[in-house]
């Protein structure tokens, strides 16, 4: 091996490269940037301003945070219906002026003018939403226009009160608003500790609640809600009222803790928080956003305005940053959302260093046991043009067939002509590998499900639909992807591969292109009703098939080209020995065969430069980023063969369709009563196939369970 | 410094020269099977150019030339002419001669002026690839050397290795005088002359058409073809055929990208598996197979991404296509390296689908449109 394979190879052992796609596929990757930001701002005035970090100023900071809060949670609400609201500003101010009057002038009690305030914050947000939701107003120009009568309004009230405002020595429940005004709770500021709690709240009302999910459906599309019967006026009304209800909120605390009014109260608040909320993440297209990104976004923006304040800036410049970074965080915030996708999926395929031996000759008329021969073409076609994906077949004790569709269903074509078919029964997923049980059931790995069961009363059981999870795996593997193929042991334990736990279905082939360990075996045992791993990290595991001594079985790795056997039980149990490496194509289901050897079916054949390319896993990576996916390169799987080989790995014989006319795949086999049936995940047909000299009278299932039916 | 900071940010974006995005089949190019439904053809082992004396269709198989017939409905053939190695190209002479260039280098005219004319060398060494030739005049006869490296058969190589040693000569029949009019051309395989002494070229590596002017002068008449274009012939009412031997492919552009994987591939795998354009379709499962080739329910679609197509275009007086006639991803007529018109009837040599096909103009026309 030279040095610079030998490089590659410990390279990719060392850098799990595939953990980057895995974490930029969570949906929490989204708060990272502004979390990112949050920490380098922080850090940032920690080094330049001395006494940022100061108990009384954090007091400070945090009493306005809590304030900013409230009305970056109702912008939040707005903007995650698609909307966006103006007016918070002035709602605010309003809202102020009104508290002091009540309390400081008229002395209503505290408790009493909470709810009154709110009430008026909350009818000023409902104006919004009749005219925006119901009468279809834009919301940008509707909310800016409230703004100037609002803010006129309290222009006006302020010269006819301003005098009487301050406060007098009646303010009925004073204690109530002195620790809104200034107390603390646990050390942290009134306002800061209520904001907290309704911003959980809040989270819990969007993420687990009807009326949340609503609202971000709406702001996802609009459209799409109407047509699911969702109110979209109604729903966009109320996220009006529950901003006005919080500005007014914000105001209560904001009147506590300053006792006065004036023209300039609320100025540019809601430029402010209109910030605070895209620099957090929440889209201005609304339908994406969430509580924690408004909280990360107003800690940001309360951060810097107060730290360019310290840090002695005039008052312009200030605004002028925040101007700067809400631009910022818009192109982001645009060019993210347009490209997220398409990132992913390029940055979500990890290629890694695979080398395989040179493939052995599959020359026609030679020695090999590969050698090319025709005896597949012209096989019998079983429900040609009918089928759509039979990955695998199994045949029942009166010759009934069963095979999965790629449109969800387990297919029963009745024997002994299989000319006549049914659908046995709808699971819903893409059924692929197959076996019968000692009771007659039909037990097969569904794609994208698990591990099902069809009973001979047709009722579709859920065996398993995950296995225990890896510690430290970033991808939740506990679910099941890609359940591929299975076998019973004789106690009923059932052996099964996932083939890979990085794509799913219709992407099982990218998976060819990183020839990563992603697979496992797993075993369901039906006396606890659990599955746990048995096997991790094979690559590509796919065909399993019990070894008929008790205590083993083979199975195929795809991509590796080879065939390994594991003991489960007796005096071997937890070893595994490779039966067969260097296969010339990539291996898919095993089965039995009637002279007590096993058929395998080979899915695609290797092609010398996709060898060469498993070696350059950089090729591979780049191929994917600059290539359109219907051009990547893949592995050969328009021609297929099968092969037959004994307890030791010795290969008998092969079966070809050169051309691939009938059968341009094979990804399955199974021999019964003296014919081999053939299926193939991409075929829109069975094969049928008389085995010259096979036992007629064999079959799988008493081989497995005796002649008992 | 301007050039190395281009390519930097080229390669990271995938834009300017580390672009792989292949121009698509739009417009005058409009995909169709007109190519493989035409009923009149003519097996034939890798037949390659086509030529028009006299009226009389003569075309290229490996080391003769054969006259091609069209009786009672049906194609002949009959062998006129043998040399001792493959006919690489044909040209036909205004006396009704014809010129034949063989693998070996050397240039043999049959009948016509200048009967029993022939050179082995030009500019006193033999030619390594002759591609395509045309006769300006009767004395004059002009032609390419697609490579100056490989031969005929090592055009792959050429390609993946950036050929550009390319040329065109210009041959006095008279005094036998050669001389070179163009050099470091990108695999030249087609010729033909135009008015005032120009000339127009097809390079096929730079997927363009070039005018070469009496002076040397080099201007681009046709280029971002979606093909390789090989050779050009004149129409019966004016403007030009140009068959496309290979489609272009965003794998192979790829490939073409990837410095180290190339060699490697050059090295360690036989020439028949690289990922490369070829002249027919896939015929052993060791060859390269793309995402979009997996057949799915039996069957291969026809918008598959392919490395062999079968594509002939007619160009107006001003070199724009104005219709096309295609042998698509899952259709075997690949691989056209030239093709002639007469009258209603396009004559055209499928090299990779082993065939020789004639497709009547005069129906087919309202399918191109």
């Amino acid at each position: 091996m030279s040095v610079s394979n030998f490089y590659t190879r410990w390279r990719y052992r060392l850098i799990p490269d595939h953990v980057v796609g895995e974490i930029l596929a969570k949906p929490w990757i989204d708060n990272s940037i502004p979390a990112l930001v949050l920490v380098s701002v922080l850090a940032f005035f920690y080094v330049v301003t001395p006494n940022f970090y100061t108990p009384g100023n954090l007091n400070d900071l945090g009493r306005v945070l809590g304030e900013y809060l409230f009305v970056g949670l109702g912008m939040t609400i707005v903007m995650l219906a698609g909307g966006i609201d103006l007016s918070v500003g002035a709602i605010f101010a309003l809202c102020n002026f009104i508290s002091l009057l009540l309390v400081h002038k008229l002395g209503i009690p505290v408790v009493l003018a909470i709810p009154i305030v709110i009430l008026v914050g909350a009818t000023v947000g409902l104006i919004n939403g009749l005219l925006i939701g119901y009468l279809r107003l834009r919301a940008f120009l509707t909310t800016l226009v409230v703004l100037i009568i609002l803010r006129a309004l309290v222009d006006m009230l302020l010269l006819k009160y301003a005098g009487t405002l301050s406060s007098g020595a009646a303010v009925s429940g004073a204690a109530v608003w002195d620790f809104m005004g200034d107390g603390t709770a646990l050390g942290v500021p009134s306002s800061l500790l209520i904001a907290l709690f309704v911003a959980a709240a809040g989270h819990v009302f969007i993420t687990r609640m009807r009326l949340g999910w609503h609202i971000l459906s709406v702001g996802g599309s609009r459209r799409a809600a109407f047509n699911a019967g969702i109110p979209v006026r109604r729903i966009v009304c109320l996220t009006y009222v529950m901003s006005g209800a919080l500005a007014a909120a914000a105001a209560i605390f904001f009147a506590s803790r300053l006792g006065s009014a004036s023209a300039e109260t609320g100025v540019g608040l809601e430029f402010v928080v209109l910030t605070a909320a895209v620099l957090g993440g929440v889209s201005l297209g609304g339908g994406r956003g969430s509580v924690m990104k408004a909280l990360l976004g107003t800690v940001i923006v309360i951060s810097v305005t107060n730290g360019l304040i310290r840090l002695g800036m005039p008052s312009g410049a200030s605004v002028l940053v925040l101007g700067v970074t809400m631009l910022l965080a818009v192109i982001v915030d645009v060019r993210w959302n347009k490209n997220r996708a398409k990132i992913l999926t390029r940055a979500y395929v990890s290629p890694t260093y695979f080398d395989l031996p040179p493939s052995p000759s599959t020359e026609r008329n030679s020695t090999s046991p590969y050698a090319l021969n025709d005896k597949l073409r012209g096989v019998d076609a079983i429900g040609l043009g009918e089928v759509e994906g039979p990955e695998d077949m199994v045949l029942d004790a009166d010759d009934n067939l069963f095979c999965g569709s790629r449109l969800g269903d387990v297919i029963r074509f009745f024997g002994p002509d299989h000319k006549k078919w049914e659908v046995y029964a709808h699971i819903g997923g893409h059924p692929l590998g197959m076996a019968i049980d000692a009771e007659g059931s039909v037990v097969t790995c569904v794609a994208g499900m698990g591990l099902y069961k069809v009973t001979r009363q047709r009722e579709v059981i859920k065996l398993s639909g995950h296995t225990n999870r890896t510690l430290f795996s970033v991808i939740d593997d506990s679910r099941l992807r890609l359940a591929d193929d299975l076998d019973i042991a004789p106690d009923g334990r059932v052996f099964f591969s996932e083939a890979t736990i990085r794509y799913e279905n219709s992407e099982w082939m990218i998976d060819a292109l990183e020839s990563r360990g992603n697979g496992r075996i797993i075993c369901y045992d039906p006396r606890t009703g659990t599955s746990r791993t048995v096997i991790p990290n094979l690559v590509f595991p796919n065909g399993v098939c019990m070894a008929m001594d008790g205590e083993s079985f083979f199975f195929a790795e795809t991509w590796a080209c080879s065939i390994s056997r594991y003991w489960f039980d007796g005096p071997k149990k937890g070893q595994l020995e490779v039966v067969i490496d260097n296969l010339p194509g990539y291996p898919d289901n095993i089965n039995l065969s009637s002279d007590g050897h096993f058929w395998c079916a080979l899915v695609g054949m290797r092609s010398p430069v996709f060898d060469l390319a498993l070696k350059t896993p950089q090729f591979r990576r780049r191929m994917v980023y600059r290539v359109a996916p219907d051009s990547w390169l893949y592995p050969n799987m328009n021609t297929g063969c099968v092969i037959k080989f004994d307890i030791n790995g010795k290969i008998l014989e092969s079966l070809w369709d050169l051309g691939g006319e009938s059968h341009p795949q094979v990804t399955s086999i199974r021999e019964h009563k003296g014919y081999l049936y053939l299926g193939g995940v991409f075929n829109n047909r069975i094969g049928r196939y008389r085995i010259p000299g096979a036992d007629p009278n064999w079959t799988g299932l008493a081989a497995y369970w005796g002649k008992s039916k | 410094m301007m050039k190395t900071l281009r390519r930097v940010v080229d390669s990271f974006r995938g834009s300017g020269n580390a672009s792989v995005s292949i121009p698509p089949l739009d417009g005058a190019l409009e995909p169709n099977t007109l190519l493989d439904d035409a009923p009149l053809a003519l097996t034939s082992i890798a037949p390659d150019n086509l030529i028009e004396v006299q009226g009389k269709l003569f075309y290229s198989e490996n080391s003769t030339v054969c006259a091609l017939d069209w009786l009672d409905g049906a194609l002949h053939s009959k062998a006129v002419h043998e040399f001792s190695s493959h006919v690489v190209a044909l040209a036909a002479s205004p006396s009704n001669g014809m010129a034949a260039a063989l693998a070996d280098g050397t240039l043999h005219i049959r009948g016509g002026q200048f009967d029993g004319v022939h050179l082995k060398q030009f500019d006193g060494a033999p030619l390594k690839n002759i591609s395509a030739m045309a006769f300006e005049s009767d004395g004059s006869l002009l032609l390419c050397q697609g490579s100056a490296v490989h031969g005929p058969e090592s055009w792959q190589r050429d390609l993946l290795q950036w050929g550009a040693t390319g040329s065109v000569w210009r041959v006095d029949l008279a005094k036998q005088k050669t001389h070179c009019v163009a050099k470091g051309l990108a695999y030249p395989y087609g010729i033909t002359a135009t008015a005032n002494g120009s000339m127009v070229v097809s390079e096929a590596w730079r997927h363009r058409l070039l005018r070469i002017s009496n002076d040397g002068a080099q201007a681009v008449v046709l280029d971002q073809l979606p093909g390789y274009p090989a050779r050009l012939s004149a129409a019966p009412g004016g403007g030009w055929w140009l068959s496309m031997f290979a489609p272009r492919n965003q794998l192979v552009e790829f490939v073409l990208r990837e410095k180290d994987f190339r060699e490697k591939m050059m090295v360690e795998v036989q020439l028949e598996h690289w990922i490369v354009p070829t002249l027919s379709p896939a015929s052993s499962f060791l060859e390269p197979l793309q995402g979009g080739e997996l057949k799915q329910l039996g069957k291969l679609k026809p918008w598959a991404p392919t490395r062999s197509y079968g594509l002939v275009v007619q160009l107006d007086e001003d070199f724009n296509p104005v219709r096309s006639i295609h042998s698509r991803a899952n259709g075997r007529r690949h691989g056209v390296t030239s093709c002639i018109a007469t009258g209603v009837m396009l004559w055209v040599t499928s090299r990779g689908g082993d065939v020789v096909v004639g497709v009547d103009l005069s129906t087919s026309q309202e399918q191109t449109r």
